[in-house]
């Protein structure tokens, strides 16, 4: 199905040949497409499609990294670095230890295919394109963005083990601005890895209701500091604990003991019933089988019950915490290394319908989606910059606001939560910690987070 | 075989398959590789890295006046040919045509390329020189660019970069990390000297963090990290009314030796210039385009994934990136600030978010100045300053400028912006 530029097997059974540690190698092949629509403008179409290794050796006290995709001089370099390295007598680098996999056949992830892609491309799109620009008024330009990737993987380590894998997926993500106000804006990404994320009744339902917000934004009003009940949209509430909790739980030897959220392991960090899990297996944009450390991908309960029970981990970050990886040895390209990185991030839904939120606020702020959020895993806070705010009275949803911001201790927001929608959203998200992109599925209720302070 | 005759055998290969095809009207080819070595040093151990990454991308006008955007890493390259047998089609664009090409021999000066011997070497000085609390990032990048379209000559030019990058915790166990990131550039002496200086003064910050629960009011020094995505936010604008104090003169100059988005091309293949971009705080219209989709203008059309950090690389279409910004005037300096403060904060790196009428700056790391000495080093707090009182009260100070290293490794060097007391409330 897949040809190989070079022989993986013997490529690994060289390396473990002349070290005393251990080898891994991420052969990476892909297409992508991508198309971008913005209105009154040219369209762009792009393709492409890149092929490349990632080694890892570990031997002696340090590690080796070697991304390329320029195989005609593989060889020599492998040699230079690697007989470099061998020679140190210090003892390897540990890992966790790893269970040894081989899968005789292609594990595969997602039911989109080149023709799903190409076909939405020219016959859905258009329509699309045509909607919005009978609903948008004038002065709002929009942009549509298409992703679409076809991967495939395949692992090998000296250990033994050998995996192929490939995924294909496909997301849309459509940007409403005001024309000369380019900070009124909103942005919604959907889709994933199977075909029924995408279907046209989606689309409508999608397009009709930012077209309609974007109608409200023209008149919003600057928001005001306060301490406010907030009903976060599920959107802003899976930024808030992909930023608490998602990013904390990430394991790093290096700062894993200055961690502000993480010193309160083993404690109550929320209400009892707030349960949070990183979950591969579930269907959303960030599933895979294995990791790319040739691990299996378990679902890891991150807190449970309102308790902070456990770290995510690769293999070189669970020796260093005692434990053994979770699985979430990832890596986005050949480019980059292997890091910790979260899979599906799911906050597990509570009972109550949004009206039945709505109902519990006197008067309180409506937290529509996110523009920005980011976290500081040393200090424990956690700042929110959604797309609005919009009052709430009475129950009902009134007045857009724009302008304001949510700050605070990752604790306060997680204590603060009181009530977890029924709803759900799965939808696809992109983090770009430290500049490297990775895919994460999206997969929370709103919730009802009291006294919340709002900054402006 | 250099990376230069690969992409001289590649690029022939090419053309020779373009010329003989009908749908295609005219044709620019660009060819992009990237080596970089490094090594991180953390806590637990010690990493190097070797990075070999080269591809092509077209961009195919076609005789129907559509444009086709093709990429491949330079495995996928027989692929991509034999893909450019089927006619392509997208929507049409109008009349358009690549520029010609023109022929420059100027060459800007560059570092030394080092390689992972050499970075090793470095590495093993630095273990020695540095306190062992220090976790760095040291990488040296080696860029090589060709660029042709419709018969105009190979355009070739090369980048090469060196950065430290480095973490300092304070004190063991402390919930605190400083970082900052140093070009390192030509000159050893210099860059030894300026990571040995920023490590000194982080060691003389008091070992404690505070958080600020109430609204307080202080004169305020915005640092050159947070003053360069001020004006990067007002580059951004389409406002051509004044954003900053009127001692502002901001300009550009891609031809800047040792800095890291120097080009004497784009990457259409166009001739960069130096140009003004704000004079006496106001914007220049059409200066700086925010454009995402420019076709040879402005010559300011790099290849970078918007979203990313990494630097340019041939994946994406061209779009508008400024290069390197100066920012000049003022005439305060941060020592004159600190002696006519007793109290003030230095809001040192941050991200900006610019709205109608204000700036709000989430503040990532700030120093609290007393008597001329930092009293207090405080967390993620939001500050917002109306733009109206920056221009009135905000007085720049061009004394300690900083070259600050941007996304996509463009940079900003600037100074201090510095707010007088009693005007601003920050909000924690």
């Amino acid at each position: 199905m897949y040809s190989y530029p070079i022989d993986l097997e013997s490529y690994i059974d060289r390396i473990g040949g002349k070290i005393t540690g251990y080898a891994d190698i991420n052969f990476v092949s892909s297409v992508y497409h991508r198309a971008i629509y913005r209105r009154g403008k040219i369209p762009e179409l792009h393709r492409n499609q890149e092929m490349g290794v990632a080694f890892r050796i570990l031997s002696g006290s340090s590690e080796l990294s070697l991304n390329v995709d320029s195989f005609s001089t593989l060889n020599r370099t492998i040699d230079r670095l690697v007989d470099k390295h061998k020679k140190e007598a210090s003892p390897n680098i540990p890992l966790a230890e790893g269970n040894v996999y081989s899968s005789t056949s292609l594990l595969h992830k997602g039911n989109i295919t080149s023709s799903f892609i190409d076909n939405f491309n020219t016959d859905v799109i258009p329509d699309f394109i045509s909607m919005l620009e009978d609903q948008l008024p004038d002065d709002f330009s929009f942009e549509i963005e298409l992703e679409g990737s076809e991967s495939f993987k395949s692992f090998h380590s000296t250990e033994g083990s050998k995996i192929n894998q490939s995924k294909t997926d496909l997301t849309l993500s459509l940007l409403i601005s005001a024309k000369k106000e380019r900070y009124k804006k909103l942005v919604e990404r959907f889709g994933g890895i199977n075909r029924e994320t995408l279907t046209w009744n989606q689309l409508l339902k999608i397009g009709n209701r930012l077209s309609e917000d974007a109608k409200q934004l023209k008149n919003a009003r600057p928001m005001k500091s306060s301490f406010s009940d907030l009903v976060l949209s599920a959107d802003s509430t899976w930024s808030v604990i992909h930023e608490c909790i998602g990013h904390a739980v990430e394991a790093n030897q290096s700062f894993s003991s200055q961690n502000a959220i993480m010193s309160y392991l083993g404690a109550k960090v929320a209400h009892t019933g707030i349960s949070i899990i990183d979950d591969k297996g579930v269907d959303s944009f960030g599933s895979y089988e294995f990791d790319d450390e040739g691990q299996k991908g378990l679902g890891t309960i991150l807190v449970e019950d309102g308790i902070l029970t456990g770290w995510l981990t690769d293999r070189k970050s669970a020796y260093y915490l005692g434990s053994s990886s979770t699985g979430n040895g990832r890596l986005f390209s050949y480019r980059q290394p292997v890091a910790t990185r979260q899979s599906n991030l799911f906050l597990e839904p509570g009972n109550v319908s949004m009206e039945e939120m709505l109902e519990h606020c006197h008067t309180a702020f409506y937290v529509g989606p996110t523009l920005l959020a980011s976290a500081d895993p040393i200090t424990g806070v956690v700042s929110l910059y959604p797309q609005y705010f919009r009052e709430i009275k009475d129950g009902e949803l009134g007045q857009f606001y724009i302008g304001g911001n949510i700050t605070d201790q990752a604790r306060v927001f997680l204590k603060n939560i009181d009530l977890v929608g029924k709803n759900v959203i799965n939808n696809p998200a992109y983090c770009y910690k430290g500049g490297v992109p990775m895919k994460i599925g999206m997969i929370s209720p709103p919730t009802l987070v009291r006294n919340l302070r709002v900054s402006t | 075989m250099t990376n230069e005759d690969i992409a001289n055998a590649v690029i022939d290969e090419i053309l020779s398959k373009i010329d003989r095809l009908k749908w295609v009207k005219s044709y620019e080819v660009y060819f992009h590789s990237l080596e970089q070595n490094s090594v991180e040093n953390s806590d637990a151990n010690t990493s190097f890295g070797h990075l070999d990454s080269s591809g092509v991308a077209l961009r195919l006008l076609t005789s129907t006046n559509s444009m086709v955007f093709t990429a491949a890493s330079l495995q996928q390259v027989p692929l991509l040919i034999s893909s450019l047998s089927q006619p392509k089609t997208s929507s049409s664009m109008g009349q358009i045509e690549f520029q010609p090409l023109k022929e420059s021999f100027i060459r800007l000066p560059l570092p030394e390329f080092l390689g992972i011997e050499e970075i090793e070497s470095w590495h093993n000085l630095l273990q020695s020189l540095l306190p062992s609390r220090i976790n760095y990032r040291f990488v040296s990048r080696k860029e090589t660019r060709m660029i042709t379209n419709q018969g105009s000559p190979l355009l070739y030019e090369q980048n090469i970069s060196n950065t430290f990058e480095f973490a300092l915790r304070v004190k063991p166990n402390l919930n605190i990390a400083l970082y900052d990131m140093i070009p390192f550039l030509y000159n050893e002496h210099r860059f030894l000297k300026n990571v040995d200086k920023k490590i000194k003064e982080y060691l003389s910050y008091p070992p404690k963090i505070e958080t600020v629960h109430n609204l307080e009011t202080f004169s305020v020094v915005f640092g050159p990290k947070i003053v360069a995505k001020m004006i990067l936010e007002v580059l951004k604008s389409n406002t051509e009314i004044q954003a900053l104090p009127s001692t502002f003169q901001v300009y550009e100059n891609p031809h800047a030796p040792f800095h890291f988005f120097s080009s004497i091309y784009d990457d259409e293949g166009l001739h960069t210039h130096p140009k003004e971009l704000i004079t006496n705080g106001t914007k220049i219209p059409s200066s700086f385009f925010y454009e995402d989709n420019v076709v040879q203008l402005g010559q300011n059309g790099f290849r970078y994934n918007e979203f990313g950090e990494v630097p340019r690389k041939y994946d994406f279409p061209p779009r508008f990136h400024f290069t390197n910004i100066f920012v000049e005037g003022g005439s305060g300096t941060f020592s004159n600030f600190l002696k006519e403060h007793r109290h003030l904060m230095l809001l040192e790196d941050g991200d900006v978010v610019c709205t109608e009428g204000f700036y709000h700056v989430f503040v990532r790391q700030g120093l609290i100045y007393s008597d001329g000495k930092v009293e207090a080093i405080v967390g993620q707090f939001n500050v917002t300053i109306p733009t109206e009182k920056l221009i009135k009260h905000g007085e720049y100070t061009a004394d300690r400028k900083t070259s600050i290293i941007m996304n996509h490794f463009s940079s900003v060097e600037c100074g201090f912006l510095g707010i007088h007391p009693h005007l601003l409330s920050l909000a924690f």
